[in-house]
């Protein structure tokens, strides 16, 4: 396990660290519980500010991107760190973007917004169908989720936003089916509820916990064996958490039967606002968007 | 037909519910566009906070009283007289300010009329 922040290495003084990522946040989330007393004594002190390039990597799992929250008290001896990934800029005002698109596929118009704002992209789902839209003051990425939005509702995919390091990627929801859980192999705790909402439809809810997979994150799917409760078969992962600590890797995953992804305004469907940045501590201004952080959280231009 | 009956704001004000659906919110607040031409096409342009968006016939409805051809009929009692009027110019040139209404959706601009200073 190594996390870097501004290119300083501090695993060793992180008692915990999480990542996270929900359907509803096109940003992934680490917190990071860093030993920092506050008399200052025993520890090295580490200079901690918004805005600082974070770097994380542990059991196949990778996170790239910067501090969006400091959080400090006299009655602990952690300062409590939290990072998005580059997706959360994706959704700040500054990165808004007023275009026009003509018979475009939903990657090409990705790739042409993202390439607006200096954003590298990685892989981008491929579909067939064709979109035309006028975005005005749209949120980056409601712009860029647009295309695969309308592609959604004529083939059925579902797709959603990832970051790779710095590169943006659109993948198929549920496409990759990341490991089996299953009792006395590697699940922890399986929880499952059933209730009637306002509308008379019933409602699940499964919740897992099962010894840490990095690929068991948001988008993906995972089967589950686990008769008493019921939950057999696939399943989506609406939000996952992944934990480290005392040595120990495990996940906590929100689990839907059903494959849904996020709608947003600028698609012109009906829906919520679709998904977020979350809670970030915005500092950046987002116009570093070309900017990447290397492997050892120190920051580069592109074309570096 | 009385005039009222024609009202070029009413007709309009159907098409953008028409467009939008019924029930639907008709606009997300009004701007101001300009036309950058007329022949062999008209275009207009908004200017947003982070650009600007050319609009083209096919993202346009216009008013119909702003249109050439436009019918209308009058009467003037003193005179005993009524008949049709046609419009037979199109009332935008290049440079005009327009009050401009976009669908919920962005996706269609209602051109509402020309503005000009008092």
């Amino acid at each position: 396990m190594k996390l870097f922040v501004a290119g300083m290495e501090i695993t060793q003084l992180a008692s915990k660290i999480t990542t996270s990522g929900s359907k509803s946040e096109c940003a992934r989330t680490l917190t990071a519980e860093i030993l920092q007393p506050a008399d200052g004594r025993g520890v090295p002190t580490v200079p901690l500010e918004i805005g600082l390039p974070v770097v994380f990597s542990a059991d196949g799992q990778n996170f790239t991107g910067e501090v969006t929250g400091l959080s400090k008290s006299t009655n602990a001896s952690t300062i409590t760190l939290t990072a998005k990934d580059l997706g959360y800029r994706l959704t700040l005002d500054a990165n808004k973007v007023t275009t026009k698109i003509t018979k475009l596929t939903p990657q090409a118009a990705a790739a042409q917004l993202a390439s607006s704002k200096g954003v590298p992209v990685g892989d981008l789902a491929a579909c067939n169908t064709q979109f035309s839209r006028k975005f005005a003051d749209v949120k980056l990425y409601d712009a860029i989720m647009a295309g695969y939005i309308l592609d959604s509702e004529q083939t059925g995919k579902k797709y959603y936003l990832i970051m790779d390091g710095t590169n943006m990627c659109i993948r198929e929801r549920g496409k990759v089916v990341a490991t089996t859980i299953e009792a006395k192999v590697n699940l922890i705790v399986a929880s499952f509820s059933e209730t009637i909402n306002n509308k008379g439809e019933t409602e699940r809810k499964g919740t897992i916990q099962n010894l840490g997979n990095a690929k068991c994150i948001t988008g993906n799917a995972v089967k589950v064996v686990e008769p008493y409760t019921g939950m057999v078969g696939l399943f989506y992962i609406d939000s996952d958490t992944h934990t480290w600590q005392n040595g120990i890797y495990t996940n906590k995953l929100t689990l839907a039967w059903e494959n849904t992804m996020a709608s947003t305004k600028a698609a012109g469907t009906a829906g919520g606002s679709g998904r977020s940045s979350g809670d970030s501590g915005s500092t950046d201004d987002g116009t570093a968007l070309n900017t990447w952080i290397g492997p050892d959280g120190t920051i580069h231009k592109f074309g570096e | 037909m009385s005039m009222l009956d024609k009202n070029p704001y009413t007709e309009m004000l159907g098409i953008m519910r028409r467009v939008g659906g019924e029930g639907a919110p008709l606009s997300t607040g009004a701007v101001i566009g300009k036309v950058q031409s007329v022949t062999p096409k008209l275009k207009v342009t908004v200017k947003t906070k982070t650009g600007s968006l050319t609009l083209e016939p096919e993202d346009l409805k216009i008013n119909a009283a702003l249109k050439a051809g436009y019918q209308r009929t009058m009467s003037f009692p003193a005179a005993e007289a009524s008949g049709g009027v046609t419009l037979t110019d199109f009332a935008l040139e290049a440079g005009d300010e327009l009050l401009m209404f976009p669908s919920a959706d962005g996706q269609i601009y209602y051109i509402a009329c020309v503005l000009e200073g008092i």
